[in-house]
């Protein structure tokens, strides 16, 4: 297929997706979302919208009842051992928790080490290391924290391990939920900040979920609005967060506490 | 002209400190606050900054080895001269606390309405079947839906957000004139946290009911607190009226956390200005000011002099080089 006939596919397409449980509640609605090749999608909404359930929909760990998820533009319905693995590789996420995301039995440099050993067998000990230590450089550690077990850490600093072991597949997409809403505001700007360059300098595709819609607001050119389940506004953050048509996205806005902001002295 | 009335909860020169190998660890390191009836003071500052300890400590919920010096009086009565019993009889009575996850503040098996009813009778104010109209009278107080139906319920089967007005219901059932809440808020949605703020604004008003709301979060506090008084390193670095403090903060650290706080009205492409570095530990206070190493206007005096905490009677902050005022 040559790119002069047919646009290239997205890297992530979803069409129509439903997903029913027994249980009503984490219940999918005819979902649709395009996320393209070093976009950034930001997915806002509360407890029990959806945004979790979309996720592990997204990762093919839950069963889809209706629509298609198409990855590069293949349906993961007609994925073989070989896509799914490519799958695990490209798309990686970073969690909520970073110490419940870390092994506590395994140092940082152990940690590091492992999903290199998996998946990049082929890489000698020496170029493992060289690997660890420019990814620990870029998300503000030094190999001070190699040593270290989760424990010894600040909530931070495991997040940027975190950050730090899901780049290092080099994956064309970081799924985030809610990487921030655990640390302090200080923190939060720190991990947005890395988050941000990563993005801007590798390229790398952001699915951010998250509750804070100021942050959304400046991570992602594209979000949408999840409640029950269903899509109720989508299209550029800007016009979604600042525009909102619906009601729903306007009491989200509405209810997000305003801090005014200081009298710059100096 | 009218004279202040007296504090609620009056608390000088509180230090809160831990036995350990290498020596004390001090929690809070002489903290003085007045909480006055009716007030809500904002109490704000990252984790282990000592919020908590400095509001619990003094009513023994804590590790038990925490030793707690200086002066702590809940409408003039000591607290730290009093045994676990008279303890028992404040707490709950006197003071009602709310915590962040009202699931682990909430006994599983046993029904709502009973643990409301279990506080009013442990502290004698109501029996049987006058307790149990107290207890749908005080869900309805909370704006619970349902409130009959709830009664009955266990905790598993409410919302993160019932669970929370529950556990005010449990806070306030007592009347008490002091309501400590630690990060009230913090385990819930947006929409659910407005809705949970509008209510201890509307309690306070209706019962003159003094609240200290412990949070990380300046946008929670800044919705109910008249006074603001920020936390690092178990010291106040910074005190005043809510709007005043969020409008020209005197101590650098308190204009660091408000510069650091994303808006809805940001310019996306100018960056959020990160506070370096990370908290110190209890065990690792660096010399002269203890917020110096993150500080951008520190210069030879911070590192070596700690600075006092000055006020000027409306408002206080410890910094050697505060922003002008």
């Amino acid at each position: 297929m040559s790119a002069d006939r047919e646009p290239p596919a997205p890297l992530l397409q979803v069409r129509g997706l439903a997903v029913h449980y027994r249980a009503h509640r984490g219940a999918l609605h005819d979902i649709s979302l395009e996320l393209g090749k070093g976009g950034a999608l930001g997915i806002c909404g509360e407890s029990g919208s959806g945004k979790s359930t979309l996720l592990r929909a997204l990762l093919g760990l839950v069963p889809i009842s209706h629509g298609e998820i198409h990855w590069y533009g293949r349906s993961m319905a007609t994925f073989g051992g070989k896509e799914w693995r490519a799958l695990r590789r490209i798309v990686q996420p970073v969690f909520q928790d970073p110490f419940a995301s870390l092994d506590p039995r395994m140092r940082v440099g152990e940690i590091l080490a492992e999903p290199l050993r998996v998946h990049r067998p082929e890489l000698g000990s020496a170029a493992r290391e060289r690997q660890i230590a420019a990814l620990l450089v870029r998300v503000g550690l030094t190999a001070t924290v190699l040593p270290h077990y989760p424990h010894e850490l600040s909530g931070g600093q495991c997040q940027r391990v975190c950050i730090a072991r899901a780049m290092l597949l080099e994956p064309a997409v970081l799924v985030c939920d809610e990487p921030v809403s655990a640390l302090d505001v200080s923190i939060q700007a720190q991990i947005l900040a890395v988050l941000q360059t990563l993005h801007r300098e590798s390229g790398t595709a952001l699915i951010f979920v998250s509750h804070n819609l100021a942050l959304v607001r400046r991570l992602c050119s594209q979000a949408i609005v999840l409640r029950g389940g269903a899509v109720v506004e989508a299209g550029p953050t800007r016009e979604v967060l600042d525009n909102p048509q619906h009601q729903y996205t306007r009491e989200l806005i509405a209810a997000v506490p305003v801090v005014p902001r200081r009298k710059r002295q100096g | 002209m009218s004279s202040i009335p007296a504090p609620v909860l009056e608390l000088r020169d509180l230090t809160v400190q831990f036995a350990s190998r290498e020596g004390p660890l001090v929690a809070v390191a002489g903290v003085t606050l007045p909480v006055r009836p009716g007030e809500c003071v904002g109490i704000v500052g990252e984790s282990g900054a000592g919020k908590s300890q400095l509001l619990l400590a003094p009513f023994r919920l804590t590790a038990s080895e925490a030793q707690v010096s200086g002066i702590a009086q809940l409408a003039g009565e000591d607290l730290l001269a009093l045994d676990e019993r008279a303890l028992d009889r404040v707490r709950g009575a006197q003071v009602g606390f709310v915590f962040q996850d009202p699931m682990s503040s909430l006994t599983p098996h046993r029904t709502i309405g009973d643990q409301i009813i279990e506080v009013l009778e442990h502290h004698g104010r109501a029996r049987g079947q006058a307790a149990r109209e107290r207890a749908l009278a005080l869900l309805h107080k909370v704006r619970i839906d349902e409130p009959v139906r709830r009664l009955g319920q266990y905790p598993h089967e409410l919302s993160g957000g019932q669970r929370q007005r529950v556990l005010i219901a449990i806070a306030v059932a007592c009347d008490p004139a002091l309501l400590i809440a630690d990060e009230p808020t913090t385990a819930l949605d947006v929409t659910v946290q407005a809705e949970v703020l509008t209510l201890l604004a509307a309690l306070r008003a209706e019962r003159s009911l003094a609240i200290v709301l412990v949070s990380h979060d300046f946008g929670v506090v800044s919705r109910l607190a008249d006074r603001i008084v920020v936390m690092y390193a178990g010291r106040v670095v910074e005190e005043g009226p809510a709007p005043a403090v969020i409008a020209a903060p005197r101590h650098p650290y308190t204009a660091a956390l408000l510069d650091c706080i994303a808006r809805m009205d940001d310019s996306p492409d100018a960056p959020l200005p990160p506070i370096p570095g990370q908290p110190p530990e209890p065990r690792a206070l660096p010399a002269g000011c203890a917020f110096h190493p993150r500080c951008s206007r520190a210069q030879a005096r911070c590192r070596s002099e700690s600075p006092v905490l000055a006020s000027d009677g409306q408002r206080a902050a410890a910094c050697h080089f505060p922003l002008s005022i």
